[in-house]
């Protein structure tokens, strides 16, 4: 089959590859239709997240449809249209029976990595580095999906594929970050990216009861989708004083809430930019905080700051003092897709929530190296780019 | 350690039988040497100064029984190929004490978990011949069950002459929150000589490592019947 494969940092590549087995009785084979770019990607493609190897598939948000199940597959069948949570949940430990799917202790291979990184380990991930299982990831014609009884949701009628792909993890995401928020009546939220995650994270704020929200990024068109089709307050960093931007619109308070989207590579126009860029290139640092202490500086006391955008490792000149002294509580996680998913789908049908505008460009999986770099350099209003191998 | 304290180990030591060796061979000998010649000294003058008996009858003792009670208290052992390398891992399982106990109790079940274990075959009903690969080097080694309590613990030894002597022991208790916690305590003894301890010692962090990964082979089996592969 071909599948677009990871040859080296910044080199991707459509290669032919052999296509996937039934290896364990609870996997199911689907046949991928489509299969989206992340944010989370361009971590990987750009290096900074190390245990990438030559001849990986990247990729892990996506739909299908099944076409083999292992002998133990009870609730999934041949022929169904799927979406599949990119995080892999074994369903059985501590942590999948209490809805905290991305923490499962059973499903990474290579658990050992992350247990030396973070002291123990994490959930099995497709197509997202060695550290996280060195799953292959949903940029090919076919994938295997591990653990399919739990993973992969049938798609209800009346939702399209346009919108249902990003139910696998743009939408989960974006819809945890406000989850973690405990939003009350009254409460003003701020999204720090407005990238695919963010945009889910507005909406999501809206829909479980944000009076306003307020949304950071600097490309122009992403503002103008996070105004028109999120309703969010926009804030232009490149020609804003972000902190005090912020102040004034919350009379003085700052946000109740404040979402970090955006993760390891942010990007300011501020010399702590350039500090941050430099001790990443030396390697004194491994991810680029600079969204993060925003979204601590600028939270009321006593408030909430959220974070879904993705660290790797370290970070340099972390807000300590800030979080302790506002008393803020700080919540992280890769989101725990299987917890969210059907209740999404539900919203998707119902029509409560639209993550169909995240789909900028489809494209065929051949293009796949141009669509990464179109992505990565934010060309083209690129939101999303969708696979179609 | 306080000197006080391997003072009072010292003198527990001197009243209990020695379980075990930890003078090497040659010290042995001399230490008995000393003891002796010190002794003949003592008995000269014993109506005198009968104290001076004492380090000359502690020095033979000690030769005679290969056991040094200051050696214990300092966990020194120089007899040869003695040091034990020791560790333990945890892990929680979501699983009965009961099914974690007839699991582990099934010898069989061991190779299906442990990476470099290839077979478990009764010798008897106590004693198993374990045989396991390593870098393509086989290696075999009998082991007896010297402690079974039935859903808490099992606890085996090696039998002496084979190229892998271990002990050690599993212990299973009730985890607070549900499930199981599992602690595998194990002890070996490299190879008797030099060689065989600098080697040990270079592969201690790779056999801590192992044990890591069979238990949480174990978990994964336990709980999803399956370990996962990618």
């Amino acid at each position: 089959m071909k599948a677009l494969v990871y040859e080296g940092v910044k080199e991707l590549k459509v290669q032919s590859i052999p296509d996937p087995e039934i290896l364990q009785d609870t996997d199911a084979i689907v046949k991928v239709s489509l299969s989206s770019v992340c944010g989370s990607d361009l971590h990987l493609l750009n290096g900074y997240v190390p245990t990438m190897k030559s001849g990986d598939v990247l990729g892990h948000e996506f739909i299908g449809e099944v076409v083999e199940t292992g002998k133990k597959i009870k609730k999934i069948k041949k022929g169904d249209r799927v979406v599949v949570a990119s995080v892999i949940g074994c369903g059985h430990c501590h942590y999948c029976r209490h809805d905290e799917w991305s923490l499962c202790d059973n499903t990474n291979p290579n658990a050992w990595i992350p247990e030396k990184l973070y002291g123990d380990t994490t959930a099995g991930i497709f197509g997202y580095s060695h550290a996280f299982g060195g799953f292959a990831g949903s940029h090919a014609e076919y994938i295997r999906v591990p653990f399919a009884d739990f993973g992969a949701f049938p798609i209800p009628e009346g939702v399209s594929n346009d919108k249902a792909v990003f139910a696998s993890d743009a939408l989960p995401t974006g819809y945890m970050a406000a989850d973690f928020c405990d939003i009350k009546k009254g409460d003003i939220v701020a999204v720090w990216g407005c990238g695919g995650v963010g945009q889910m994270a507005i909406n999501s704020a809206y829909h479980l009861g944000a009076e306003r929200v307020i949304a950071i990024d600097r490309i122009p068109d992403r503002l103008h989708l996070a105004q028109t089709k999120a309703k969010a307050e926009v804030l232009n960093f490149e020609d804003t004083d972000i902190l005090e931007a912020i102040k004034e619109m919350t009379g003085g308070r700052g946000p109740d809430c404040c979402i970090d989207a955006v993760g390891m590579e942010a990007y300011n126009n501020g010399a702590d930019y350039y500090y941050d860029k430099l001790k990443q290139t030396l390697r004194l640092q491994t991810d680029r905080p600079t969204a993060l202490r925003q979204t601590i500086q600028s939270c009321r006391k006593g408030g909430v700051v959220s974070v879904v955008g993705v660290y790797a490792g370290l970070i340099d000149k972390f807000p300590m003092g800030a979080l302790m002294n506002k008393a803020l509580t700080i919540r992280a996680g890769q989101m725990h897709a299987q917890r969210y998913i059907p209740h999404l789908l539900d919203l998707l049908q119902q029509e409560k929530l639209d993550s169909s505008y995240l789909l900028t460009h489809k494209w065929d999986l051949q293009r796949g190296a141009e669509g990464y770099k179109m992505f990565n350099d934010k060309k083209d209003n690129c939101m999303r780019v969708v696979f179609e191998p | 350690m306080r000197a006080n304290n391997i003072l009072i180990s010292i003198i527990r030591g001197l009243f209990i039988v020695p379980q075990k060796r930890n003078v090497g061979s040659v010290e042995r000998i001399a230490s008995a040497a000393a003891g002796a010649t010190l002794t003949a000294m003592a008995l000269r003058n014993i109506r005198h100064t009968p104290h001076r008996l004492i380090p000359g009858a502690y020095l033979l003792w000690r030769g005679a029984s290969g056991y040094c009670p200051l050696y214990n208290a300092i966990e020194a052992d120089t007899t040869e190929g003695a040091e034990a390398f020791e560790f333990s891992r945890s892990f929680t399982i979501l699983r009965d004490r009961k099914d974690l106990y007839n699991y582990w109790h099934d010898f069989n079940n061991l190779p299906g978990i442990m990476e470099h274990v290839t077979q478990v075959a009764p010798l008897t009903a106590n004693k198993y011949l374990w045989q396991a690969q390593f870098n393509g080097q086989k290696f075999e080694w009998q082991a007896e069950i010297t402690e079974d309590e039935e859903y808490k613990k099992i606890s085996w030894e090696s039998v002496d002459d084979y190229d892998v002597r271990n002990s050690g022991s599993v212990i299973f208790s009730d985890a607070p929150k549900g499930g199981t916690e599992i602690k595998v305590q194990v002890k070996y003894f490299p190879a008797k000589t030099k060689l065989g301890r600098l080697v040990a010692k270079a592969l201690n962090p790779a056999f801590k490592q192992m044990l890591r990964e069979d238990l949480r082979n174990l978990k994964r089996k336990m709980e999803t019947n399956e370990i996962v592969v990618n």
